[in-house]
C-alpha cells in the first residue's frame, strides 16, 4: 500500500472532507487494516450463545469470525477459516455443534478452537507437523454487560477505555430491564446499500436531514394521525411525525461527541412506553427502587454511534452493525433486545422501531439509502470537497469531549479525527 | 372439497384478482380498503416466525401505520420512487388452507418482477418470489364478500439483506 500519511491527512481539512474517502479502493483496504481490524467492534450478545457449542458467525472488517461458547462456558471469537485449506469451518449465521468440524476434509477442533483430530495425521511429517494449527483466536474479546465486542488485532486501548462515556448508553439499555439483563430476539434483520459504510454513520446523528429527506413519510403520518379519533395515538405514526419537528426543536437537543468518534444526541422520538408504561414502570421500581428507576428512565437519548462499527438505541432496544463489504457496498444488521423481567407487550414499540430503522422496506430508511447511493454515484463521477462545518459553538461543558446543539456536524468532524488517528497510525 | 368451499375459493380468487389489478394501477387506497379495520400486512424475516411482535420483520404494520405507508406513496417527493417502479405480477391459483364459519385462509404462490430506473445508472430488474397467505373474514359490504385480516408474505429469500424496497409485495 503506497498511500502516504500525508496524502491521507490531506483528505480532511477545516470543515471539509474529500469525497474520495467514499470511493477509493486503496483507502478502503487501509480502513479495513488500520481501523476495522484494530478497533473494538460489536459482534453479538451472550444470549445468542445459550449453551456450550452454540455459535454465531460474523465479520471483523473483512475477516470472517465465529463466536462460540466452549465446554468451559467461555465465549471465544475464532477466525472462521480452517488452517488446512482455508475453508470456512462454521456455516450459516448460527447453530449448535458438539465440535467444530471443517466441512472440507474433516479437520476437527474443540469448541475452544484447539486442534482435536485430523485425518492421516501420521502423513504430516517434517516441518509441516509444526504447522498443524488450532483455529486462531482474535487478539481481544470482552463482554460488556452481555454484549460481545472483539478486536482482530491488539487494540490500542481496553474495551472500557474505548467505550468511555459511551458505556452509559449501553448501561441504560440493560438498566431498563427489571430482570437485570436483556435477550436478543431470535431473528436478525438486514439491509444493504450501494454506497460507503461511513455514509450511515454520518447520517445517524444528523438532525437536519430528517425534515427534508423523510418529509413524505412524516407528512403521510401527520395526515393519518389527524384522521384518528381524538385521544388515539399510534407509536409508529409518532416515530414518523417526530421527523417533522421544526429545526429549532432539534437545535434545543444536545449532541455529545466522544473521543474515538462516538456520539449521541438527546431523545428525538417519543420516550413513553404508551399503554404499558405504568405496568412496566412498576416492575422497574420493584426491581431498582423509585429513585434509580426514575434516573434510568430519565436518560433520554436517540441513536448512539459506537465508532466505527455499530449504533445503539437504549429506549428502543435496538442495536445495528454497519458492515463494510466494498467501498460502494455496505450491509446493516439489526438486533432487537427483550428486556428481561419486563411485561410482555413492552417489546412492541421497540420492534416497530427496529423494523423501521433496519428494514429495507422501511418508509424512512429507503429515503436514506437512496440519498447514500446518490452521494456515492456523484463522488465517483465528480469527486470534490464536501462540507462538515456546521455549528462549531460548544455548549457548556458536559460529558464526553464536546457538547453541541444537535444541529451540529461536530460528530462527523469527530469521526474523521478518529479516522485520521487510525489511518495515520496514531493510538485510537 | 365441499361445494361451499369451492364457492369460497372462487370468491378468494376474485379478491386476489382485484388486489392484483389495484396494485398494478397504483390504486393503493383502494387496496388498503380491502383490509379490515384491524387488518395487518406482514413480511417476516424468517418463515419460522409465528408472532410478529417477538422478532423483527421487513414489514409488520397494522392500521393506522399501514395507512401511513400507503399515504406516503401518493406524495410526489418519495425519493426512492422517482420515477415509480413498474411491477409485473404473476400469481398461481390459491388453495384453501382452512375454512371455518368465521373465516378462511388461502395461500397463493407469486412471482413479481420490479423494474426501477436508477438515475445515471443501469435499469434495475429485481425478482421477488414466494407465497402469500391471506386470512379472510366475511364482509357482505366487500366486493368479493371478504376482507383481508392478515396478508402474510413469505419471500423465498426472506433472510437476505435487501436493497431498499418501496413497492408493495
Amino acid at each position: 500500500m503506497n498511500i502516504s500519511n500525508e496524502s491521507i491527512r490531506a483528505l480532511v481539512r477545516d470543515g471539509e472532507v474529500h469525497s474520495s474517502v467514499y470511493t477509493d479502493e486503496q483507502l478502503f483496504a487501509l480502513e479495513m487494516e488500520r481501523l476495522f481490524h484494530r478497533r473494538w467492534l460489536f459482534l453479538g450478545h451472550e444470549s445468542q450463545l445459550p449453551e456450550p457449542g452454540s455459535y454465531f458467525t460474523g465479520r471483523l472488517g473483512q475477516v470472517p469470525v465465529v463466536c462460540v461458547r466452549g465446554e468451559d462456558g467461555q465465549v471465544r471469537t475464532l477466525i472462521n477459516r480452517c488452517p488446512h485449506r482455508g475453508a470456512m469451518v462454521c456455516q450459516g449465521t448460527a447453530g449448535k455443534v458438539p465440535k467444530l468440524v471443517c466441512p472440507y476434509h474433516g479437520w476437527t477442533f474443540e469448541l475452544s478452537g484447539k486442534l482435536n483430530w485430523i485425518p492421516l495425521r501420521e502423513e504430516y511429517t517434517g516441518a509441516a507437523c509444526d504447522r498443524l494449527h488450532d483455529l486462531q483466536e482474535v487478539a481481544a474479546m470482552e463482554s460488556y454487560r452481555g454484549f460481545l465486542f472483539a478486536s482482530l488485532q491488539a487494540p490500542a486501548s481496553s474495551l472500557s477505555d474505548c467505550l468511555g462515556h459511551f458505556s452509559t448508553t449501553i448501561d441504560n439499555l440493560v438498566d431498563r430491564a427489571p430482570g437485570g439483563g436483556v435477550t436478543a430476539a431470535p431473528v436478525l434483520i438486514r439491509h444493504k446499500y450501494r454506497a460507503n459504510w461511513k455514509l450511515t454513520l454520518e447520517n445517524l446523528n444528523d438532525t437536519l436531514h430528517a425534515r427534508v429527506a423523510h418529509s413524505a413519510a412524516a407528512r403521510a403520518a401527520q395526515v393519518v394521525a389527524r384522521a384518528l379519533p381524538a385521544g388515539q395515538a399510534d407509536p409508529t405514526l409518532n416515530m414518523m411525525t417526530a421527523n417533522a419537528k421544526p429545526l429549532e426543536a432539534f437545535r434545543d437537543l444536545t449532541q455529545v461527541t466522544e473521543a474515538g468518534g462516538h456520539s449521541y444526541f438527546g431523545a428525538h422520538m417519543p420516550t413513553s412506553y404508551g399503554q404499558i408504561q405504568e405496568e412496566y414502570t412498576e416492575a422497574l421500581v420493584r426491581a431498582k427502587g423509585r429513585d434509580e428507576a426514575q434516573r434510568i428512565l430519565g436518560v433520554e437519548r436517540h441513536v448512539g454511534i459506537f465508532y466505527p462499527g455499530s449504533s445503539w438505541h437504549a429506549r428502543y432496544q435496538t442495536v445495528r452493525i454497519m458492515q463494510p463489504v466494498r467501498p460502494d457496498l455496505t450491509e446493516v444488521i439489526g438486533f432487537v433486545f427483550r428486556l428481561d423481567g419486563a411485561p410482555d407487550g413492552l417489546l412492541e414499540s421497540a420492534m416497530h422501531y427496529c423494523n423501521g430503522s433496519t428494514s429495507a422496506f422501511s418508509t424512512v430508511i429507503t429515503d436514506d439509502l437512496e440519498i447514500y447511493e446518490g452521494i456515492q454515484r456523484a463522488a465517483r463521477g465528480a469527486p470534490g470537497w464536501l462540507q462538515i462545518a456546521r455549528e462549531s459553538r460548544r455548549r457548556a461543558a458536559g460529558p464526553g469531549t464536546g457538547s453541541y446543539p444537535a444541529t451540529s456536524e461536530a460528530y462527523i468532524r469527530s469521526q474523521y479525527t478518529s479516522w485520521l488517528d487510525a489511518m495515520c497510525g496514531a493510538a485510537a | 372439497m365441499t361445494s361451499d368451499d369451492r364457492t369460497r375459493l372462487g370468491q378468494a380468487e376474485d379478491l386476489l384478482a382485484l388486489e392484483d389489478r389495484l396494485l398494478r394501477d397504483r390504486q393503493f387506497r383502494q387496496w388498503l380498503a380491502m383490509f379490515t379495520v384491524d387488518g395487518a400486512y406482514w413480511i417476516p424475516v424468517s418463515p419460522a416466525q409465528a408472532d410478529p411482535l417477538l422478532a423483527p420483520s421487513h414489514i409488520y404494520e397494522s392500521r393506522p401505520a399501514l395507512d401511513a405507508r400507503i399515504e406516503r406513496l401518493y406524495d410526489a417527493r418519495v425519493l426512492p420512487q422517482l420515477p415509480v417502479s413498474r411491477v409485473s405480477r404473476l400469481r398461481a391459483r390459491p388453495w384453501l388452507v382452512s375454512s371455518e364459519s368465521d373465516g378462511m385462509e388461502v395461500v397463493s404462490p407469486f412471482q413479481l418482477i420490479e423494474a426501477r430506473q436508477i438515475p445515471d445508472e443501469h435499469d434495475e430488474l429485481r425478482i421477488f418470489a414466494g407465497e402469500c397467505l391471506y386470512r379472510l373474514v366475511p364482509d357482505s359490504d366487500a366486493p368479493s364478500g371478504w376482507r383481508i385480516r392478515l396478508k402474510r408474505v413469505d419471500l423465498i429469500n426472506s433472510e437476505s439483506a435487501f436493497f431498499g424496497v418501496s413497492i408493495l409485495i
